[in-house]
């Protein structure tokens, strides 16, 4: 990497995590005002924290997608700009789920309906390299599955935002690895600057936002954050060609939602689930015996005895760390398969 | 000491469906055998999907097999609660 680039990047960088930092707090008072308040349960107190604030998130993520484009070639603008058309789709899918909720099935299905644009104009590289095969040949069933993608990722985000900073935190994460893999696994230019400039973004938007969003939560991210982010990192998947990588750094996470909607076979509110995961008693939450209950990443980690918020999101960030450091050997493995 | 060494089994199952996810990719390899651009369109086609249908099978299976290794250990972390904290009332 050039001085130059290195420079691009780290203010790239810079500038999204003081977007955000700036951003959020705005964000939270009109929400207020807005009456959008949520009440957080885990807490004895029951504390009201204003809600869908991960609009700071979005607005960060479009404002420095939209200053990539100035600072690119042709190639990666066309791309950029698929990426701001869907993030800001998912934005305004996010606002309305969370001002007038949508069913269960009419988030992600709009959500793939939304992301047909990747199809369209196939900036893509359909070719996607897996660790011992090297690059696969899978043209069209390629867009089928990256039309889904960003709906899986952003539904696996919008369900580990249950704590407080544990999508965000995880994210960040995710964000990072998703960094050190561009490194790794051998790129095109135009995906090289797409994997480095978009993870450093999401880095960047959501490092600024965890600030107020970790324990204990000042601010919740509502599905417009959730959403968001979820969708980016799928579109960093698939124009960033990390498809691989970041479904390893994904695991977790997609373990969560899979066993959800396994569990209580299907996608259904929560108003429809015969019975709650967890309870929640003085500060402490426990694993439900209930064997109907969905079964979640979180009811996982208190099933063998309960605990209190942090130490859950401190072994939530745990696991995402630990799958991040797979998703970087799945890298190197598969840096090792292209010629 | 026990509890140090014993690993927490959400660990011992990402760790499981990576290398299952990793396996795939070696089946993968083997289906992916280039097809004789000369060969008819109808034979090209119908093997290129019966390869999609067998990659989807298996896929399918991962997710299955996953989901009742989730149940299982969920069912053995609420059993291993409930007599550690029999064995404390006892004291």
């Amino acid at each position: 990497m050039t001085v130059d680039e290195t420079l691009l990047y780290s203010l790239g960088l810079l500038l999204a995590l003081a977007l955000s930092y700036l951003i959020t707090p705005l964000v939270a008072r009109f929400m207020r005002s807005r009456g959008k308040i949520g009440i957080d349960i885990h807490k004895p107190e029951r504390p009201e924290v204003p809600e869908s604030v991960g609009l700071s998130i979005a607005v960060t993520t479009i404002a420095m997608l939209l200053l990539g484009i100035a600072l690119t070639t042709d190639l990666v603008r066309e791309r950029l700009l698929v990426m701001i058309l869907i993030v800001v789709s998912v934005t305004i899918v996010g606002l309305i789920d969370d001002f007038r909720p949508l069913s269960a099935i009419a988030k992600p299905g709009i959500i793939m309906v939304l992301s047909i644009p990747i199809a369209i104009f196939q900036y893509a590289d359909p070719y996607p390299a897996l660790p011992i095969v090297g690059e696969v040949r899978i043209t069209i069933i390629y867009w089928v599955i990256a039309v889904m993608v960003v709906s899986v990722t952003s539904n696996a985000s919008n369900m580990i935002d249950v704590l407080n900073g544990s999508m965000s935190g995880s994210f960040i994460i995710i964000s990072a690895t998703a960094l050190v893999a561009s490194f790794i696994v051998p790129l095109s230019p135009e995906s090289e600057f797409i994997a480095r400039y978009g993870s450093l973004v999401l880095l960047g938007a959501l490092g600024g936002f965890w600030v107020f969003n970790r324990y204990p939560a000042k601010v919740f991210a509502g599905d417009t954050g959730s959403l968001v982010t979820g969708a980016m990192i799928g579109l960093i998947a698939i124009y960033g060609e990390l498809e691989f990588v970041l479904i390893v750094a994904m695991l977790p996470l997609i373990l969560n939602s899979f066993s959800i909607i396994g569990s209580i076979g299907g996608l259904k509110e929560r108003r429809e689930m015969k019975a709650r995961p967890v309870k929640v008693e003085e500060g402490m939450i426990h694993a439900s015996k209930d064997m109907n209950a969905p079964i979640t990443l979180v009811r996982l980690i208190v099933a063998n005895g309960a605990k209190n918020e942090k130490d859950i999101v401190t072994s939530i960030l745990k696991l995402v760390a630990f799958s991040c450091v797979l998703a970087i050997v799945s890298a190197v493995m598969i840096r090792g398969s292209v010629p | 000491m026990k509890k140090l060494l014993s690993p927490d089994p959400i660990y011992t199952l990402v760790t499981v469906i990576w290398l299952v996810l990793i396996g795939l990719c070696g089946i993968i390899a083997l289906l992916v055998v280039p097809l004789d651009p000369l060969a008819p369109l109808e034979y090209r086609i119908v093997i290129s999907a019966l390869k999609v249908v067998a990659t989807g099978i298996l896929g399918f299976i991962w997710l299955t097999t996953w989901y009742r290794i989730l149940q299982i250990i969920l069912v053995y972390q609420l059993n291993s609660d409930e007599t550690g904290r029999a064995m404390s009332s006892r004291d």
